[in-house]
This record gives C-alpha cells, sequence and structure tokens, in this order.
C-alpha cells in the first residue's frame, strides 16, 4: 500500500542514519508504535508511554524499554491481574523513568562515559568561572575608589607655601609675554658651541633689555611659585593657551591627579636660559664679563627653581639647564678667560658649586605620588593596602595608555572583560610590585658608575624589563614606571661637567696667580679646590696633562681606559663629546657604541671664537 | 513486611543474581518469584525491577536476550552471565558471614530452628 507523505515523513524520522543509508526505512527507533502494537489497553499504553518519554533515552533505547514495559504489563494481565492492580503494582511512573534512564546510561559505551565526564567537568568549571565572574563583576561594576589623600597638594607645598612677593614665576610670565614670538636663534641652544651672537639677534635682544634684567633678577630668587594643576592658570593662558585635560586623553578617573597635572612652567625655564644664556654671550662679546656672570648665575637659579617639585621630570629639566649653564660657562671662560676678573670666577665657582653639591640628587618622591594617587583612583579600598580594580579604574588605565577617546564597542568589551582584569590586577600587587622596582631603581641613582652595570640592582631591573607574557599585560607599574633608568646616568653625566668647569676655573685662577699651569691638579688644593674630584668612571681621581701648552682634563669615559686625553670625532672629523651619555646601555637594545676614546672636560671642544681687533661693544659701555 | 531501602538495596540484587543461577527468566516472572519465595519480604516495586536489570546489565552481571516467549510473544529473558555467578558466590559467602554474626549477637534466629537463639551475653 502507497504510504502517505506524512507517514514516509514520519518512518523518516524513526529510522536510524546507517538504515537509512543503506537505502532502507526501517523505522526502528519509533517507540510508541512498539506500544501501540502490543495492544495494550489504552490507561497502560498511556502509562508505558510516559514512563518511555520521560526516560529521554535514546531511540533504540526508548524502544528497548518499550518493548519490555509492554511485555511485562501483557504477562501481568495474562497473569490474572486487572488493568488497575496492574498499574498500581507498577508503581510511581516518574521514579521508574528515572531509574531507567540511569540504569540504561550505565550501560553506554565508554567513550559516551567518558565524553560526559568531560561536559559535566567543563559544565562545573564554567559555573565556577561565572561564579568567579559574578563576584569579581559585582566588585568591578560597583566598587568605587576612594580617594584619600592629596598628592597634588603635597607635591604642590613648597610652590604653595611661598609667598606671592617672593615667587619668581609672575616676573618670569610678565617677561615671556613681552618678549613674546622670537627667531629660533635667540630663544634656543641651537647656536653651535662657540658661535658669537649675530647683530640681528643682538638687536632683538637690545629690544627686550628691560624683560631681560627681569629675568636675571628673578633668577636670583629662591621660588618660583608655580603651583601645578590640571590644565593651566587663568592667569597663564596668554602665555600657554588654554588647555583642555580631556584634549589631552585624561580622562574623568584622573581628573585632578598627579598624572594629570601640567608642567608647562619647565618649557617656560628652558626658554628663559636660552635667553639669558644668548644675553650672556652678547655680553661677554661685549667686554661686559659681569652682565654675562649675571646671566649664568640666573641661569642656575632658574635650574634650581624648577626642583620646587620633587618630580622626575622638573629633576631632568633641572640638570639639562644645568648643563647647558656649565657648557656656557665654559665656553665663555675658554673664549676670553680674561675677560672676567678675578672676583668673578670665585663667585661663578661658589655659585656652580653651591647649586650643584655632590649630594645632588634626582628625586622619584614625585613618580611615587603619581603612581599612588592613580591608584587610589583606579581601586577600592578595603583599609588594609588591598583593593580591586574598578570600572572607573580600567577607563583610567585605558587614558594611561593614550586612549582616551576609545569607542563604544571597546567600552562594551571593557565593561564584559574588566572583571577578569579585576581578578588579575590587585591593588596589593599592583603596589607591591612598583615598590620593589622603585627601590631598585633608587639604588642605582646612587651609584658610582663603574659599580653600575655589574650591580645586583641593575641585573634585576634588565631582568624585570626582558619580562614578557601574560604577567606583564595585567602589570600596572610597567605602564606607570617611567624611563628612569638614564636619570643615575644624567645625575654623574651632570656632576662631571661641573667638576670640569670648576676645575677649570681654578686652573685659570692658579695661572694668573703663578703664570703657569699647575704640574698636578693636587696643587690646586685646598686653596682653589677644596679636593680633586673623582672620575665618575671609576673613581680614581680626574685626569689632567697639558699638552702644546695648553691643560687638558678628561675622564678616561666609557671604554674605561686613559687614552691620554684624546677625545672621540665622527667621521667628519668632529669631537663627539657631548654624546657621552649614549654610550650607557641600560635598557635592552642594540649596543651602543663605545668610543675608544676620552671624554674631555676641559677644553670645551669647538673652534674657539676669537674676537677681533675693535668689535662692537655694547651700547652705553665707555 | 516493609523493608528498609537501604537493605533493599543491598538485598535486591543478590536476590535477583541467586534466583536467576537456576535458570534465565523474565521481569515478570522475577517478580512473582521474588514475591512468592520471600513471602513478600523482598518484594520490589515492579517499577524498580527493571531499572535493577538495566543495573545488572551494565555492571555484565547479567545479559538480556529477547526471544519468543511460550506465550507466542516477544520477552527479554535474563541470563546469569560468568562474572555474575562469581560475584553471586562472593554476595552469598559475605550474607552467610553476616548472618553468623547476626545470629551470634542474637539478632536472627541460629540455624536449626526457634530455641535456639542465643540472648546476647
Amino acid at each position: 500500500m502507497r504510504r502517505s507523505r506524512q507517514e514516509t515523513v514520519n518512518l523518516l524520522a524513526h529510522t536510524p542514519m546507517r538504515d537509512v543509508a543503506r537505502g532502507r526505512l526501517t523505522g526502528r527507533l519509533d517507540w510508541r508504535r512498539e506500544i501501540r502494537s502490543a495492544g495494550m489497553p489504552e490507561r497502560i499504553g498511556a502509562l508505558v508511554e510516559r514512563v518511555v518519554k520521560r526516560t529521554r533515552l535514546w531511540g533504540l533505547e526508548k524502544v528497548d524499554v518499550a518493548r519490555e514495559l509492554c511485555a511485562h504489563f501483557r504477562d501481568a494481565l495474562d497473569s490474572g491481574l486487572g488493568e488497575s492492580e496492574a498499574i498500581e503494582r507498577f508503581g510511581d511512573p516518574k521514579t521508574s523513568a528515572r531509574l531507567i534512564r540511569r540504569a540504561k546510561r550505565r550501560a553506554r559505551p565508554l567513550a559516551w562515559q567518558a565524553w560526559r565526564r568531560i561536559c559535566q567537568g567543563a559544565a562545573a568549571a564554567i559555573v565556577v568561572v561565572l561564579l568567579i565572574y559574578s563576584w569579581f563583576g559585582f566588585t568591578y561594576w560597583f566598587g568605587r575608589p576612594n580617594p584619600s589623600r592629596d598628592y597634588m597638594a603635597e607635591l604642590n607645598a613648597i610652590a604653595a607655601a611661598t609667598p606671592e612677593e617672593a615667587r619668581a614665576w609672575p616676573i618670569y610670565r610678565a617677561a615671556l609675554l613681552e618678549i613674546g614670538d622670537l627667531p629660533s636663534e635667540v630663544i634656543t641652544s641651537k647656536s653651535p658651541l662657540g658661535a658669537g651672537v649675530s647683530d640681528e639677534a643682538a638687536a632683538i635682544l637690545d629690544d627686550h633689555r628691560e624683560s631681560l634684567d627681569a629675568l636675571r633678577r628673578a633668577g636670583m630668587m629662591e621660588r618660583m611659585g608655580y603651583v601645578a594643576i590640571t590644565g593651566v592658570h587663568a592667569d597663564d593662558a596668554p602665555l600657554f593657551g588654554e588647555r583642555d585635560p580631556a584634549n589631552e586623553g585624561v580622562g574623568d578617573a584622573l581628573e585632578g591627579s598627579v598624572f594629570s597635572s601640567q608642567l608647562p612652567q619647565l618649557g617656560s625655564a628652558r626658554r628663559i636660559a636660552f635667553l639669558l644664556g644668548n644675553d650672556a654671550r652678547l655680553a661677554h662679546q661685549r667686554g661686559d664679563a659681569e652682565l654675562a656672570a649675571r646671566s649664568l648665575r640666573a641661569i642656575f637659579g632658574v635650574a634650581n627653581q624648577v626642583r620646587e617639585h620633587p618630580i622626575l621630570i622638573n629633576d631632568l629639566v633641572s640638570i639639562a639647564t644645568h648643563v647647558y649653564a656649565l657648557n656656557l660657562a665654559s665656553e665663555l671662560l675658554h673664549k676670553a678667560p680674561e675677560r672676567f676678573e678675578v672676583g668673578q670666577l670665585v663667585e661663578l665657582s661658589h655659585t656652580i658649586a653651591a647649586a650643584i653639591p655632590d649630594d645632588y640628587d634626582v628625586r622619584l618622591d614625585g613618580e611615587r605620588a603619581t603612581y599612588y594617587d592613580v591608584v587610589q583612583r583606579m581601586y577600592t579600598d578595603d583599609g588594609d593596602g588591598g583593593g580591586r580594580l574598578t570600572r572607573r579604574g580600567l577607563h583610567a588605565l585605558d587614558s594611561l595608555q593614550g586612549g582616551g577617546g576609545s569607542t563604544p564597542e571597546i567600552r562594551v568589551m571593557e565593561d564584559i572583560l574588566g572583571p577578569f582584569a579585576t581578578a588579575l590586577m590587585s591593588r596589593r600587587a599592583a603596589v607591591e610590585e612598583y615598590d620593589r622596582v622603585m627601590a631598585l631603581f633608587e639604588r642605582t641613582l646612587t651609584l658610582p658608575l663603574w659599580e653600575l652595570e655589574d650591580s645586583e640592582e641593575f641585573r634585576l631591573l634588565r631582568e624585570w624589563t626582558e619580562e614578557s607574557g601574560l604577567v606583564t599585560l595585567t602589570s600596572l607599574p610597567r605602564l606607570l614606571i617611567p624611563s628612569i633608568e638614564r636619570a643615575g646616568i644624567q645625575r654623574n653625566f651632570l656632576l662631571q661637567t661641573r667638576d670640569g668647569v670648576l676645575v677649570a676655573i681654578a686652573l685659570e685662577l692658579h695661572r694668573r696667580r703663578h703664570g703657569a699651569w699647575p704640574e698636578t691638579l693636587e696643587s690646586l688644593t685646598p686653596a682653589l679646590l677644596p679636593r680633586v674630584p673623582p672620575d665618575r668612571f671609576d673613581g680614581a681621581p680626574i685626569r689632567y696633562v697639558v699638552r702644546e701648552g695648553e691643560p687638558v682634563v678628561y675622564s678616561i669615559g666609557a671604554n674605561m681606559i686613559d687614552n691620554g686625553g684624546r677625545a672621540d670625532l665622527d667621521s667628519d672629523g668632529r669631537p663627539t663629546n657631548q654624546r657621552t651619555m649614549s654610550w650607557m646601555g641600560f635598557t635592552p637594545g642594540p649596543a651602543a657604541r663605545v668610543p675608544d676614546a676620552d671624554w674631555i672636560l676641559w677644553p670645551p671642544l669647538h673652534e674657539p671664537v676669537r674676537y677681533e681687533e675693535g668689535e662692537r661693544e655694547a651700547p652705553g659701555a665707555g | 513486611m516493609r523493608i528498609e531501602r537501604e537493605l533493599m538495596r543491598g538485598a535486591g540484587p543478590v536476590a535477583v543474581l541467586k534466583l536467576l543461577e537456576r535458570g534465565e527468566m523474565y521481569g515478570y516472572e522475577l517478580v512473582e518469584a521474588l514475591a512468592r519465595r520471600t513471602d513478600g519480604v523482598l518484594s520490589v516495586g515492579q517499577s524498580t525491577l527493571y531499572p535493577m536489570l538495566y543495573n545488572l546489565e551494565a555492571k555484565g552481571l547479567v545479559v538480556g536476550r529477547w526471544r519468543e516467549g511460550d506465550n507466542g510473544r516477544g520477552r527479554k529473558y535474563y541470563a546469569l552471565t560468568a562474572k555474575g555467578k562469581k560475584r553471586l558466590a562472593a554476595d552469598m559467602e559475605q550474607w552467610s558471614a553476616v548472618a553468623r554474626a547476626m545470629s551470634a549477637l542474637g539478632v536472627i534466629a541460629a540455624p536449626g530452628g526457634a530455641g535456639s537463639r542465643r540472648a546476647l551475653a
């Protein structure tokens, strides 16, 4: 008999795949057909169907159970039991189905059993992960940082405590506004060492004589008195322009933090130094050594003023400004030493020694404050040094990495994955790792150069910077610790450069007194020099020779070999002395070139500019 | 008498294995035999017999085979396997030991009839 379409579909649905593959529509899986064909009373048939359906077993298993239960009830009825009694004696269908299911599954193949265990394990793991995710998620989504310490106020303490009338900054601001924009020749240090001030530059400087005098006076004040804030002060807007923190990638979470603070006065300090430096050159050129010396003293003053915030960048700008002033002093002294009177040289020497003492330090207080401030704005606080990363904190992290303009899609991903970050990035771990690494950096800042590369601290820091993997992705310190490693080297560079200038001044004073250069540097002590300064590369006294009637003061340099005061020259034959610091390779990377030469501290390595007869003097002189 | 479920859990499978020792039997036959030969003490619910048989089958202690019964209809007959026989022997030994211990305590009458019960010392 021809089957209907419905019957065919039903048959197909109840035929095992291997039978279909063989082209046979057996319908072997139709357990209901088994029940129907058993010819039992309706109630019993319904009971069997209920039980079999509840087992939720595989097709063939259901067929087996259906057949067996049908056989059971047939036997019961055949034994004389009534329909109701047979049903009653059978028991609870739910219990029966549950027990049958459990028992039948035990008989399934080993591979199925193993797969079931794996699925159960995976499900359990997922549940555990979800529970953990929910727990961390609660902290992440609902936790709130509670910043309790005003680190910005602490860093601003010195500046804020300076009385208004004792602050150099307002004077600087007014002078810089009056001076305005000038050609780069005048306001940068781009003039080659030894080059004189051109007539054009001289005219520009003369036009702003009053403001330059104001800069000099302000440079002699003790404090700059610049209070750092997020953005710029209204009074400073004409000088710096309006600055919107939002435009600089600072998100809400870091608003008002040390990290978001602006230090535009540092750029101004450099500009002031170059202005005064070029004015010092001009004054020296015109024979006004007193004005040149005052300008130099003012530049050293500016360099010290920027240290009113104990922040690394301030100290680095201070160092750079000091080095600029030292190089300038060296240049002027070498050009025409006779233009400086003895008193001026002695005063300059004292100024340099006072501005750059032997214990001149590079401070990390500001870095610590910045970091702890960021941490307190990113994490909850359990009152015991611990806490969890919050949603707000993750957004702050985004700002720190320059992602202040995240798209909504990225924010959604952050919200989903944020709880994992909360689990991986604890406050305590973030602070402990930071403290450990910063302690290492701090120790390297005070190590002599000859001990630095072989030190345990150096080795540990190199290991830390070379780490990779997940541990680095979840490390907040790695994002926020700046490039400190060269700060100690720059400090040594500053001190050695200072030593060179102080020795040069002492040599000049000795020559004037005795008519000749000393045979040794020891001869200068203690009258003209407290002691012979050490060579920062090996700790021995710095080296001194007289060559062709001129003194040469030098350090053995990074190759640690005394090359007899021979300077390193580039391919054009120019001295490369000023690139001394690049010799020290701290961070992994291509090996820095170590010249096979010495670091010449005196004389400054440039063609000296000899003043011609009748060179123009300063206006009003004579 | 209604037997505690925990006791039945241990006794039921042993009883079924023992019944099958003599020869294969089908489900309903086993239900009837358990009730009849133990005076109803070891009657298992009919809905729980089949799960018990499937468990024994999964453990390899019995094997089920469909064949035509004497009434002309198909039935699934269960028979002991060699493994089932070994298990039965072991279980019988354990039950005997338990019975002896309980008898020594006077919990059950010693083999040999009434009057041979011993009171606890």
